[in-house]
């Protein structure tokens, strides 16, 4: 039995693996697919990622792949976060006003919500977080210390170019991003300083541009605001 | 035993090409392969009468003077036309009888094009009809089996314009391809509008390209590229993004005053000019941006302008007649759907393409709806739903004829010769299969790709 079978493996495999032209192709597609692995990161570097991470990965685990939010969700949790519903000049929610075009099913023609991702999902988030955000900074800025929803750690006069300052700005941004996403970043995490970053540079370009430091800080506000809406970590679970 | 036999050798390339094929790069090289085999400046609309459509007040009538609409007449025949009570009768194109309800599109138009009669839909459900006919599957129960077939030709022809794949009210499917094929589908034309500009309030563009490249690195970041939904959002993101910047939804404005939108003799402007003429005459574009012709001029602008190479739209609606609304409405809106597809084809007909020829030279239209109405009236004085079917298309490649019928007893569908177009006892029954395959083969496609599992009807190709 077991000659049989050795008879067996070394036939099919000389068979197989003496085909000069199987083995370059595998070797190709080997060689192709390495290097395409090795072009976006190792398996290493991701399982480093990942377990750096674990804490604060919500949804990107190996269990499910990651979620969209329906527009009922996205709408909720805009008004969650910021206080705020992106709506017309007669206070009618956008979302539902563009429900059929964003694909919220009527029960009539369609029963499912298609929940890709898709150019015009983001181009509606994009255009709810720019009006959103505009009036969120507005109603900030007039607000006392213990009302604001959105500048709770920092001042409106803190800039990065004070060492207080940008501590207060670093925590107001790990909170923010708390409220926003969901997720507790430690401020030292590499993250923070990546959205640190941001705020250092809308700020600068700001001023470069012409406007005054608290003019300034308030434009880097905004923007940090935009960027919390439209990035994934918002629209997806 | 180890000596290299012909077998292990031809297996081996067969092993290696079929893995070859099955990763990604050689997906990539053989859609390359295909793409460059179909050429370029390849257009396909898809112009879609949603609700049923009536087939004997447009592509398949009958003679009013043998199908009266005569007690008898009906009993023998299953076959009531309706003309009588409606007041109208059906028009004769060199010999060939088209419906009362064709709207503008008049003979010159119906000459060159091939009407496919006595088509089979096996189903009477409106959903099942419509989701057949765009993937060319029939659905499992409801849900639709695969890619619709425009989302096929846009990943084939259509995949560097901004939008590859545009759709005006009606569904779209990709179950087989990357998301770049997927279609935009809107509600209205002011949505498209809406969507490609940028709206109010508006960041500073130092902010806004900021974010864009901040979000573009958070996308970049190897967690990113390992789940599928993040490699979507960037495509989408970048899609997106340069959509916005071109600021194209002023290619689809068509209340706005022209020397607001465009400066002075550009192209864009006379281009703009010449569809608001053509299509909206001196009243101007009406307010409802939803309506079929509003949806018509966007195809054409879409199209002329390089947006987009497949493109659907919905050029009748409320067709559902089951109630006396057949008599009152369903004419009236069949005929304002065929005059939305007129315009259209007639723009793209007088329309130089830059290659030369016309526009409809190169771009393919399909109209179709998802079965015909009954062809006898219910006792409220509508009609119901019906297996059979037919479809219209018109432009580029297309044989202008007219092929199949359905029966003169209740009009069921009749076997035809694929390749002849004739009415055959041992041809197959034409099913939405067949006329994806053919417009698959129009675009170049040769290979199945869709798993259609059917030939393409070589009798409609010129």
């Amino acid at each position: 039995m077991r000659a049989f079978c050795m008879r067996f493996f070394w036939k099919a495999g000389t068979r197989i693996f003496c085909a000069p032209f199987f083995s370059t192709s595998l070797l190709l597609f080997l060689w192709l697919h390495g290097c395409h692995a090795q072009e976006e990161a190792t398996f290493e570097e991701l399982r480093v990622d990942n377990e750096e991470k674990i804490e604060s990965d919500i949804g990107l685990g190996p269990g499910r792949p990651l979620k969209r939010l329906d527009i009922d969700q996205l709408e909720a949790s805009i008004e969650r976060a910021t206080g705020l519903r992106w709506v017309d000049y007669s206070n009618h929610s956008q979302f539902q006003r563009f429900r059929s075009t964003l694909g919220i099913p009527d029960f009539f023609a369609s029963t499912k919500e298609d929940l890709e991702v898709s150019p015009l999902f983001l181009k509606f988030l994009d255009d709810a977080a720019r009006s959103v955000c505009a009036n969120l900074i507005n109603q900030e800025w007039r607000r006392s210390e213990s009302e604001r929803i959105f500048l709770t750690e920092a001042k409106k006069e803190d800039t990065t170019e004070q060492a207080d300052g940008r501590d207060r700005i670093a925590k107001n941004l790990a909170y923010l991003i708390e409220r926003f996403h969901g997720r507790s970043l430690a401020l030292q995490a590499a993250e923070l300083q990546s959205w640190l970053n941001l705020w250092k540079k809308a700020y600068e370009t700001s001023r470069t541009n012409g406007n005054n430091q608290e003019n300034a800080a308030r434009s880097a506000w905004q923007a940090m605001c935009v960027a919390l809406l439209v990035h994934p970590d918002f629209y997806t679970y | 035993m180890n000596q290299l036999s012909r077998r292990a050798l031809i297996r081996g390339m067969v092993g290696g090409c079929g893995l070859f094929g099955l990763s990604g790069w050689g997906h990539h090289v053989l859609g390359s392969l295909a793409r460059a085999s179909t050429g370029i400046n390849r257009y396909f609309v898809f112009a879609y009468f949603s609700g049923g459509w009536d087939l004997l007040l447009c592509l398949d009538p009958r003679d009013p003077d043998r199908f009266t609409d005569e007690d008898d007449v009906i009993q023998r025949t299953q076959i009531q036309t309706g003309y009588s009570i409606l007041g109208v009768r059906p028009n004769s194109v060199r010999g060939v009888l088209f419906g009362p309800f064709m709207g503008e599109f008049d003979s010159t138009l119906l000459e060159r094009s091939a009407v496919v009669r006595g088509m089979s839909m096996e189903t009477l459900t409106h959903e099942v009809g419509r989701r057949r006919f765009l993937t060319g599957k029939a659905p499992a129960g409801l849900q639709a089996r695969g890619s619709s077939a425009s989302t096929w030709l846009a990943f084939h022809v259509s995949r560097a314009n901004p939008i590859p794949n545009l759709v005006f009210r009606v569904e779209s499917f990709n179950a087989d391809l990357p998301p770049l094929a997927s279609a935009l589908i809107v509600q209205s034309v002011g949505d498209l509008v809406q969507i490609l500009n940028p709206q109010n309030p508006t960041l500073p563009s130092f902010h806004q390209e900021l974010i864009h490249s901040f979000l573009e690195e958070q996308l970049n970041c190897p967690r990113a590229r390992f789940s599928t939904t993040l490699r979507k959002a960037r495509e989408a993101w970048e899609r997106m993004q340069s959509n916005v910047v071109r600021r194209l939804g002023r290619l689809f404005d068509f209340r706005t005053p022209l020397n607001e939108l465009y400066p002075e003799n550009s192209t864009e402007r006379r281009n703009m000019e010449e569809v608001r003429r053509h299509f909206f005459g001196e009243n101007g574009a009406p307010w409802d941006s939803s309506e079929p012709i509003v949806q018509a001029a966007a195809v054409a602008q879409a199209l002329i302008n390089g947006v987009s190479s497949v493109i659907t739209f919905e050029a009748a609606r409320g067709l559902d007649t089951h109630l006396n609304n057949w008599r009152t409405e369903h004419g009236r809106r069949l005929a304002q759907g065929w005059t939305a597809v007129a315009r259209l084809a007639k723009f793209l007909s007088q329309k130089d393409h830059p290659s030369g020829g016309k526009w409809l030279d190169r771009t393919t239209i399909l109209c179709f709806s998802e079965f015909m109405r009954t062809p006898y009236l219910n006792e409220r004085g509508g009609r119901d739903h019906w297996l059979t079917n037919a479809c219209l298309l018109i432009g580029g490649g297309i044989r202008p004829r007219v092929i199949g019928a359905s029966s003169d007893f209740g009009m069921a569908p009749l076997p035809v010769d694929l390749e002849s177009g004739a009415l055959s006892p041992t041809g197959v029954v034409i099913r939405p299969e067949h006329i994806i395959r053919t417009l698959f083969e129009l675009a170049g496609i040769s290979e199945d790709i869709a798993d259609l599992r059917v030939p393409p009807l070589r009798a409609l190709l010129a």
